[in-house]
């Protein structure tokens, strides 16, 4: 089964998420910080990421610059959620590695269809 | 027979001297109840209005204005880059970092290069406000272009390192930070608001402190608040508590805040830059500045804000040790007896409105003369029972009002935290502090007395002797009334 | 004497007890309602995910106790600002079933200001149109917070009905709204107000001239350009005229290119001519960057940094004329050097990213 780990400290949120991605047939694990982000991404090798860019501890970007860096995640594709629509946010994520991004609010649909694209990309 | 008369006659001065110390006791304490009260009704305000305060507009708006973050940094190398880092990853819009290295001696500059990149460049300082030490170089990140770091000889102040920062600045607000202070993520931001909100009048302002001794801190962020282990520490936390929480709300809503810290402040650079940015060589320059922006504003007749934004979002490290606490309050006292000298037009001027004719004499009064008053307050007291001038039972009395006065105003501050931020959320921290407010009565009170005291002894020496040989001439923006 | 004395022991010390006891019950209550609001919440939540993601019956969320129904109603006001698309439509059918939103009509008129405040904020989130008309009329509350929040509300609604209410909010004497909110609601109902906020550049109040330039430069309003051109040159206000700089640069069309001209002559205020530099070196080309290129080593050292920085960013072009400045030891050299050292930087580092470590 694909695994996909998600890292948000709103807890709304990863229920949402967990939900929707569950139903659609993925094993999903959720943290709610950056550095339980690390370690559980180091644990269960995930086919694929969903971090949130503003969390304790690390934010999303530093878990994506420290994910490139460790041999076993380099190659996962990282989905960051952001909330400031900033263009400084979104090329900070994308010059650290990140695949994709959304912006909050968010639709539980489109977040769906992004996971799928970016994995249908990555196979 | 003659002894009898005198030893009646020193048994009246004796009881009459308890008495103004009782009297003074009351006093300052009532003060302190109507600054709680004040600050009390303030923050309730605040509470209501937080949910509607927009501060992620402001984070998303294109109009907020960008903030020059600048610290001055003398033998810093253990922090530098993990506070300059914290600094960057701040949730704000447009801000840029300006570290001034001001004649260390250790590593702070090789730590700082090897961590941004640093390439020096040929750069024009203007001479916006008065600086002596020489500026060697300028350097900035490589790929950001809002790293600079400036190496200075240094002069030995702090002042001179913040206006060479100043005049390095680009952005319209300045925000000073010290090199140890550890901020939130949102810290910039909510002490920002106040100019978000109220732009045309808000000149300055500043945030609430807390000790961070204790707290568990990643990456240059604070991450779990807890209670200091050392004793001396926790009484601390209680007096930022009533300091910071109350005394500070409750002055800036009276309108005359007198001391933004020197460890998070934020200022309008232009108005900075009209008072001639720091005073060198001041000791207490974060409340020198401060006194100097009223005389400024008011002296233009410009109607204007100076907010103390009471959100605990700045920590720093408190003295631990005995000998630095006394070093450090002693620096304070001094610093503030040195700062209502040499702005004597703002006592009790009613120009100076709530300013004037309130916080300076208060300030005057109790945090300059206080501690003498109190100690030879608690020497007579002990000096009378000595000689049975006072019974035992009414210098009990005299000693429990005063005490329990005290006492009252902590335990008010932490019931107000409680209701309020409730940053010491486990039931160990609350009795930890409920306990400080009691145990600082004894001991520790008096040693902070005398140690205020040594401080305003140091300043009037320094006045005696030096005054006049001070090279202020040329520094001191002709701003006097 | 000792008689007052003893009174006041006793009375401090009751007082003090009774703070200490206040600030346990508080604290206990404060643990207790959380324990058990997080608890009630984690249950909710799980039905909730389920009926936001069309796996559940709206009667079955009915049919909770009545008992559950502020809290249900409190989550899906936060839910509400969490998701958008099929979920938040989900939602908001849910809210109005129930009579949340008319209700909440009916509190932004009612004397509380705080209620007022929230059932804005509940209007915005849900962003029903019929909305638009009760949060209009509370941007002329008397408290300043409901002012704000409505218009923050009246820009996620996004109908550009709402732009001259907003617009005219800003010149109203003792009723005033702040710049950044206005200018942050316009930009969330975003291109469709275009038209009606560029009507305000002919407001009789200044602020307003102010709002719709920013606002028009920041949308990149290339039919204004004529308009803030004239603005930019006539117009009584200097921060009006300034804004309108900036704001030309933004748009950058080249049309403009002579009115900005005119605003870097000398007698002109500095702090126009500065943005007028940026403006210009945004619109580009080769002719501008001489122009520009002549102010840098001007006495005033706001004016040849700023321009020297503008010149400094048109690429090829403007490292070509630095590099001549810089090496002809006029005047202007010491802040060409400094901006090619600062360019160079910047290119150096441009894959370089700031967290790393």
């Amino acid at each position: 089964m694909t695994k996909i780990l998600i890292a948000d400290d709103d807890q709304d949120i990863v229920e949402l998420v967990n939900y929707k991605l569950t139903q659609s047939g993925y094993d999903v694990t959720a943290v709610a910080d950056g550095k339980a982000a690390l370690e559980m991404a180091r644990e269960v090798h995930p086919d694929l990421m969903i971090l949130d860019v503003m969390m304790p501890f690390h934010s999303g970007i530093d878990v994506t610059l420290e994910a490139r860096k460790d041999p076993d995640l380099s190659k996962v594709p990282i989905i960051l959620l952001t909330a400031k629509s900033m263009e400084q946010d979104t090329e900070r994520g994308f010059a650290a590695g990140a695949t994709d991004y959304m912006t909050k609010p968010f639709s539980p649909r489109e977040l769906l269809s992004r996971v799928q694209a970016v994995l249908a990309r990555d196979a | 027979m003659i002894q009898a008369t005198f030893m009646s006659t020193l048994s009246e001065i004796f009881t009459g001297l308890n008495w103004i110390g009782l009297g003074y006791f009351l006093a300052l304490n009532s003060i302190y109840l109507i600054l709680i009260t004040v600050a009390a009704i303030n923050l309730g305000d605040y509470f209501r209005r937080k949910p509607f305060s927009g501060f992620q507009d402001a984070l998303k708006s294109p109009v907020t204005l960008p903030v020059s973050v600048l610290i001055p940094a003398h033998n810093e190398e253990t922090g530098i880059v993990e506070s300059a880092r914290a600094v960057l990853s701040l949730d704000y819009p447009q801000l840029e970092l300006v570290i001034v290295d001001d004649g260390s001696t250790d590593l702070t500059f090789e730590r700082l290069r090897d961590a941004f990149d640093l390439v020096e460049i040929p750069m024009l300082v203007p001479e916006l406000v008065p600086t002596i030490g020489h500026i060697d170089s300028v350097h900035i990140a490589k790929g950001l272009d809002d790293v600079t770091v400036i190496r200075k000889q240094s002069i030995g102040q702090k002042t001179d390192a913040l206006n060479a920062a100043i005049n390095i600045a680009k952005y319209p607000l300045l925000c000073i930070v010290d090199a140890d202070a550890v901020l939130d993520e949102d810290a910039l931001i909510k002490v920002t608001m106040p100019f978000v909100d109220d732009p045309q009048r808000v000149v300055a302002t500043g945030g609430a402190i807390r000790p961070s001794n204790g707290c568990a801190a990643y990456r240059g962020r604070i991450t779990e608040v807890g209670m200091p282990n050392n004793w001396l520490a926790r009484m601390q936390v209680v007096e930022y508590l009533r300091a910071f929480l109350l005394g500070r709300t409750g002055w800036s809503k009276l309108g005359a805040l007198l001391i933004i810290s020197g460890a998070f402040g934020v200022f309008r650079k232009d108005v900075i830059i009209d008072i001639g940015g720091y005073n060198q060589g001041s000791i207490g320059e974060d409340a020198d500045l401060v006194a100097r922006l009223h005389k400024y504003m008011r002296k233009n007749k410009t109607p204007y804000r100076i907010v103390f934004v009471s959100e605990p979002v700045c920590w720093t490290e408190v003295p631990e040790s005995v000998a630095v606490l006394r070093r450090q309050r002693r620096r304070w006292s001094r610093g503030l007896l040195e700062t209502l000298w040499s702005n004597p037009t703002l006592l009790m001027n009613p120009r100076y409105g709530t300013l004037g004719l309130l916080a300076v004499p208060y300030f005057l009064l109790f945090e300059v003369l206080g501690p003498i008053v109190e100690l030879t307050g608690f020497v007579t007291l002990i000096v009378a029972l000595i000689f049975h001038f006072v019974n035992f039972y009414f210098a009990g009395l005299f000693f429990t009002v005063a005490i329990f006065y005290g006492i009252l105003l902590s335990i008010l501050s932490i019931f107000i935290e409680e209701v309020s931020y409730h940053r010491y959320d486990k039931w160990r921290f609350l009795f930890q502090t409920i306990i400080s407010a009691l145990v600082e009565n004894f001991g520790y009170r008096q040693m902070h007395a005398y140690w205020r005291l040594e401080g305003v002894i140091q300043a009037l020496r320094r006045s005696d002797r030096s005054w006049g040989s001070m090279p202020r001439k040329g520094f001191i923006p002709s701003e006097t009334t | 004497m000792r008689f007052a004395l003893i009174a006041s022991v006793l009375l401090l010390s009751t007082l003090i007890v009774l703070m200490l006891i206040a600030t346990g019950i508080i604290r206990l209550v404060r643990t207790h309602s959380e324990i058990r609001s997080l608890a009630n919440r984690a249950q909710l939540r799980q039905l909730f995910v389920k009926f936001v993601s069309e796996d559940l019956d709206p009667s079955e969320l009915r049919q909770l106790k009545t008992s559950r129904s502020t809290e249900l109603g409190e989550l899906s006001e936060a839910m509400l600002s969490k998701v958008k698309g099929s979920a938040k439509d989900i939602l908001v059918s849910f809210l109005e079933s129930r009579g949340t939103v008319e209700q909440a009509i009916r509190r932004t008129t009612r004397s509380g200001y705080l209620g007022r405040c929230r059932a804005a904020t509940f209007l915005g989130h849900v962003g029903s149109p019929q909305a638009r008309k009760p949060l209009e009329a509370m941007l002329r509350d008397r408290k300043r917070d409901v002012r704000i929040t409505a218009a923050r509300s009246l820009g996620q609604l996004g109908d550009a009905k709402s732009v001259p209410s907003l617009l005219s909010g800003l010149d109203n004497r003792r009723r005033s709204l702040p710049f950044s909110t206005v200018l942050v609601a316009l930009m969330r109902i975003g291109s469709s107000a275009q038209d009606l906020v560029g009507d305000g550049l002919q407001a009789a109040g200044e602020r307003q001239r102010e709002v719709a330039a920013e606002f028009l430069g920041l949308m990149g309003a290339i039919k204004f350009t004529a308009t803030l051109s004239e603005l930019l040159a006539n117009d009584p206000s200097l921060d009006v005229r300034i804004r309108c700089a900036r704001a030309l640069g933004r748009i950058g069309s080249p049309s403009a290119i002579a009115s900005l001209t005119r605003c870097i002559e000398s007698d002109n205020p500095v702090g126009l001519r500065t943005v007028s530099c940026g403006a210009l070196a945004a619109i580009g080309g080769r002719e501008v960057a001489m122009l520009i290129c002549k102010l840098i080593g001007e006495d005033d050292y706001q004016i040849s940094l700023a321009a020297a920085k503008a010149v400094s960013q048109m690429g090829p072009v403007g490292i070509e004329c630095l590099d001549q400045i810089a090496s002809s030891g006029s005047p202007g050299a010491p802040y060409a050097k400094e901006v090619l050292a600062r360019a160079a930087a910047r290119m150096v580092g441009k894959a370089r990213n700031p967290s790393e470590s």
